[in-house]
């Protein structure tokens, strides 16, 4: 996997929106997978399969300010 | 140059002549369609992608009742070698067909708080001795936790078709319902989870849907 494509792994998910990491979460995690025939890099997906949970529970965007 | 083929999803024909769009083919692989592009290379995993990918996959979902979404970045060689995959797992599709004829995703997730759990725990994975070693060895689901997991699916009842568990280790988010739900349900979902679910003080759900049912593919080919 090429360093472009990893760091352009890294910038979906660091400004990644609420509703595109829910995006992310179901296109790029879930689905039927062809085993042996994905070319996309697995590196990408670990990448982001890993940190997508710290992501969508981001504590100032759930519990607001305060907490 | 084309190098291969993008699958989107597997779906079931619908008798139509009519394609979601004009760059789409239905590749007839024995009463399962499966919708593709031919593309030079892999897709880069940007957000311009990935919202592709589903809005074509959304739009299958208008044209077919059963329609089983690929993973993004699916891709195979040419249409001989998609129709040996489709012949070699055809049992899973056509079990999988069957599970999400007519009906689509709504996801929940849990926040709170509480201790974190040890690790992740994904009741989607099967279980062998190695994850039943680990269990055991995994402080029970909180109580509160449950509470709120067993409040949710007591409001939605008869909703909920099929249902996928995932438990984080990243609090506040403390757990993510997936449920399988008839189309057209989402509002229904929503309202039947308007106001306080016991369980959780000082906690929140968040709900999102509808989705294609992407987390209600075959286990086996997920």
């Amino acid at each position: 996997m090429t360093k472009p494509r990893r760091d352009a792994a890294r910038a979906l998910l660091e400004e990644a929106d609420p509703s595109l990491l829910e995006l992310v979460d179901n296109v790029l995690t879930k689905g039927v997978v062809i085993h042996g025939e994905i070319v996309l890099g697995l590196a990408d997906v670990d990448l982001i399969y890993l940190r997508i949970s710290a992501l969508l529970c981001a504590a100032d965007r759930v519990l607001g300010p305060g907490r | 140059m084309t190098t291969g083929l993008y699958v989107f999803a597997l779906l079931r024909p619908s008798g139509g002549d009519e394609r979601p769009s004009p760059e789409l083919t239905l590749v007839p692989c024995g009463g399962i369609d499966a919708a593709v592009v031919p593309v030079s290379g892999p897709p880069a995993v940007d957000a311009d992608a990935l919202r592709s990918h589903d809005a074509v996959v959304r739009r299958l979902c208008e044209s077919s009742a059963s329609v089983l979404p690929m993973r993004f970045g699916s891709l195979v060689v040419d249409e001989t070698a998609l129709r040996q995959w489709v012949e070699s797992v055809r049992p899973s599709l056509e079990r999988g067909l069957e599970v999400v004829a007519g009906r689509e995703q709504m996801v929940v997730r849990i926040y709170g708080d509480l201790e974190p759990t040890v690790c992740d725990e994904d009741e989607t994975v099967p279980e062998n001795l190695g994850t039943r070693y680990l269990r055991q060895r995994l402080p029970a689901m909180p109580k509160p936790l449950t509470r709120t997991i067993e409040g949710v699916r007591e409001r939605l009842g008869a909703l909920v078709l099929g249902e996928r568990v995932e438990r984080h280790q990243t609090p506040p988010l403390l757990a993510t319902l997936r449920h399988l739900v008839p189309r057209n349900a989402g509002e229904a979902y929503r309202a039947a989870l308007a106001g306080n679910i016991p369980g959780l003080e000082g906690g929140k759900i968040e709900i999102s849907g509808p989705w294609p049912p992407y987390a209600f593919t075959p286990e086996e080919l997920s």
